[in-house]
């Protein structure tokens, strides 16, 4: 043991528009981003941004279509131990910016990470 | 020199109260600010010259110094101007204090006496509400209107 804790570099983002059927598809309001940045300090202490939007699309699974979006990259180094508190984190905050899914990588793997927004309907 | 900053969420912080280290920070980053950087940029800026002189600090307290409430407010100013945010208006508000107050929308309609639809419709801007629904849905939420100037950015 050499006592450090082992990090790993993970990203997420986070779409600059609420979901068309979540949400409606405006942009968020600004205290929406002051809100997630606040929890996101008290829980896992920084966050790096990568600089101007990404494009992005996936298919949404829920309905077959193609989902274009543009968005902030956060990119966050946390204890291996902390990826699920950290995926369970993205999961409920993803609700405040009505997102049914959130982009997920770590250690170059993608996962969807599918919002708990039915519970807010 | 102003006495007060006020935030995008109406919060007035007494900046002749901060300490003169909490000052310098901010002139800095102020400096910064003025040169319009990407609000990405300007974001990673200011948190890692704060984590300089707060990085000690416990994480709740951090988040609630007025020095990070400005960083954040001046992050946020950035990304208006520069199109990727918004000012928030009173459907973000209701919005907010639905999901803070209640378990679902469901649940808040129950309690209002209205239709989930027209709750959907009034948020997702595809309605007005008469100054009776914004009566009917505010006093649900235990809250009344009130009026504050609007912000110039």
């Amino acid at each position: 043991m050499t006592g450090k804790t082992k990090l790993v570099q993970t990203s997420f983002f986070i779409p600059l528009y609420e979901d068309n059927d979540v949400g409606n598809g405006r942009l968020h309001p600004a205290t929406r981003w002051i809100q997630f940045q606040r929890k996101l300090y008290v829980n896992f202490r920084a966050w790096t941004l990568a600089p101007g939007n990404y494009k992005g699309s996936y298919k949404d699974p829920d309905t077959g279509l193609e989902v274009v979006d543009l968005s902030r990259k956060y990119i966050l180094a946390v204890p291996k131990k902390e990826l699920r508190k950290l995926k369970g984190f993205l999961k409920e905050e993803g609700i405040i910016f009505r997102q049914k899914y959130i982009y997920f990588e770590v250690a170059g793997k993608v996962e969807l990470l599918k919002v708990n927004y039915e519970k807010i309907l | 020199m102003k006495k007060f900053y006020e935030t995008l969420e109406n919060k007035k912080i007494d900046i002749k109260a901060l300490f003169e280290q909490d000052h310098e920070f901010l002139e800095k980053v102020k400096k910064y600010y003025y040169k319009k950087p990407d609000w990405n940029v300007f974001s990673n800026y200011w948190l890692k010259e704060g984590q300089k002189i707060w990085g000690g600090k416990q994480k709740r307290e951090v988040v609630n110094l007025p020095v990070f409430l400005i960083c954040q407010d001046l992050e946020m100013r950035l990304g208006i101007e520069q199109g990727k945010t918004r000012l928030p208006d009173y459907r973000d508000e209701l919005v907010a204090l639905i999901d803070k107050e209640f378990d679902s929308h469901y649940q808040f309609c129950r309690k209002a006496g209205i239709a989930q639809d027209t709750l959907s419709r009034i948020l997702n801007k595809r309605r007005e509400p008469s100054l009776t629904m914004l009566r009917i849905i505010l006093d649900a939420l235990g809250c009344k209107i009130s009026f504050q100037k609007k912000h110039r950015l």
